[in-house]
């Protein structure tokens, strides 16, 4: 009897102490708990306090550093395009001296004169020019008048007026000098600038990084059947039509196009600057580590083309470089209308 | 039962109350400890040190954005500067086809 007992006593006493463990079991779980979302209250409190402070330096920082460089960059935007606007008056200045052929200068001038009777809508002009256009309409007046009536039917009293010092073109007044039609040179450039502005700073790539891969995004996802062309190092690409483009951010760097075609994926790094060794090695390292194991070909776009240097790293990598000339050529091929 | 089973029978008894009682006031012990590291965690110090701790974290991310930012611009401006004269040359050319047409 008294064996049996202390079986019963060991027994009950074993199952006393599994509950006692379980006691201390679910104080553990709930001190876990307690603890937890403490540290979680605690963690979010201090990450909305912590946003507050770094969204705030973000704006500050951002704001300062994008307003400093935009700034910058919208002075050497006017001086290349002064530039370019002195170039095109120089250019022309040398065409009217040498009488290119694809100018016909005195054919323009009857031009601007003829719309000038038609934009003021009067019989009698007041036309000032530079001496040299000026003596060219005195000694045409009579045959000016006559092309002008027997194409508009307008009969127009011609006058000489003031000479003006201006590279060509005219300024056309009617007689009270109330109206007055201004087409000089200097005025007309600006006006085509103007006009052709989009164009030029596509062409010119005077874009911004994000502005000028989505450009390349637009053109690439244009491409409907393969397409081979030379690239700038000597290296032949073929360029499939993409099922589907991406493009990849790490640590390390960037690609700013993967293109999917059936086989074959093109990696594509792609910068409105130079090619430069730095950009290069990026651009292996994220193609490497992403893109091991597919079928895979390289290129690197570099609007503003290469040093010298950079071209036997390419080499050494298997690299396609396509510059402003090769995206033109693609473009064209392609039909984006992008660049041309 | 005899007087001895019966006293080893209580004793056991008493036992077992006991491990239990001990367990329940050890678990207290330790829910007491768990509210005061709550009261801790919470605390206004606390919140602040973690603050500033992630507050660093932060800026060096901001760090690295506004150096990826500046590299991004740098190519902008390393095109704004190489601009070549056949360039403006070629853009001169269609201009002026513009004009004259």
């Amino acid at each position: 009897m008294s064996d049996e007992l202390e079986l019963f006593i060991r027994d009950i006493l074993g199952k006393v102490e599994e509950e006692a463990r379980e006691i201390l079991e679910k104080a553990h779980k709930e001190a876990d708990g307690i603890i937890k979302a403490a540290e979680e209250k605690a963690r979010a409190e201090a990450e909305r306090r912590a946003r507050e402070v770094i969204d705030m330096e973000r704006r500050r920082i951002l704001d300062t550093e994008i307003r400093r460089i935009k700034g910058e960059k919208a002075v050497l935007k006017d001086k290349i395009l002064n530039n370019l606007q002195g170039k095109i008056l120089k250019l022309i200045e040398e065409k009217i001296q040498e009488r290119t052929k694809d100018v016909d200068y005195y054919g323009f001038l009857y031009k601007l004169v003829r719309e000038a009777v038609l934009e003021l809508g009067e019989n009698e002009i007041v036309v000032s020019a530079n001496t040299r256009d000026l003596e060219f309409i005195k000694s045409r007046n009579d045959d000016i008048r006559r092309k002008i009536r027997e194409e508009i039917g307008i009969d127009v009293n011609l006058e000489l007026g003031e000479k003006i010092n201006v590279i060509g073109g005219i300024i056309v007044r009617n007689k009270s000098g109330d109206k007055v039609f201004n087409a000089v040179l200097d005025t007309l450039v600006k006006r085509v600038i103007s006009r052709n502005i989009k164009r030029i700073v596509r062409r010119l790539g005077l874009i911004s990084q994000n502005r000028f891969v989505r450009l390349l995004y637009t053109m690439f996802s244009k491409i409907s059947d393969n397409i081979e062309i030379e690239a700038s190092n000597g290296k032949k690409v073929l360029l499939h039509p993409c099922k589907n483009i991406y493009s990849l951010t790490t640590e390390s760097g960037r690609i700013d196009l993967i293109c999917e075609a059936d086989n074959i994926e093109t990696a594509i790094y792609a910068t409105i600057g130079k090619a430069t060794s730095r950009k290069i090695e990026e651009f292996i390292n994220v193609v490497s580590s992403k893109l091991a194991g597919k079928e895979y070909q390289k290129i690197f776009i570099a609007f503003s083309g290469s040093d010298e240097e950079v071209k036997e790293l390419l080499h050494e990598h298997d690299i396609a470089l396509l510059t402003r000339k090769e995206l033109f050529n693609i473009d064209r091929q392609v039909g984006s209308k992008i660049f041309e | 039962m005899s007087i001895a089973l019966a006293m080893r029978l209580a004793m056991a008894e008493k036992k077992a109350g006991e491990i239990i009682e001990k367990a329940k006031a050890e678990a207290q012990k330790i829910i007491n400890n768990a509210r005061t590291m709550e009261k801790e965690i919470l605390s206004e110090d606390y919140i602040k040190k973690l603050t500033e701790s992630l507050i660093e974290k932060y800026r060096q991310e901001l760090a690295s954005e506004v150096s990826k930012l500046e590299l991004k611009l740098d190519e902008e401006f390393e095109r704004l500067m190489s601009i070549s004269d056949e360039e403006l040359n070629e853009i001169a050319e269609m201009l002026i086809k513009a004009i004259f047409k």
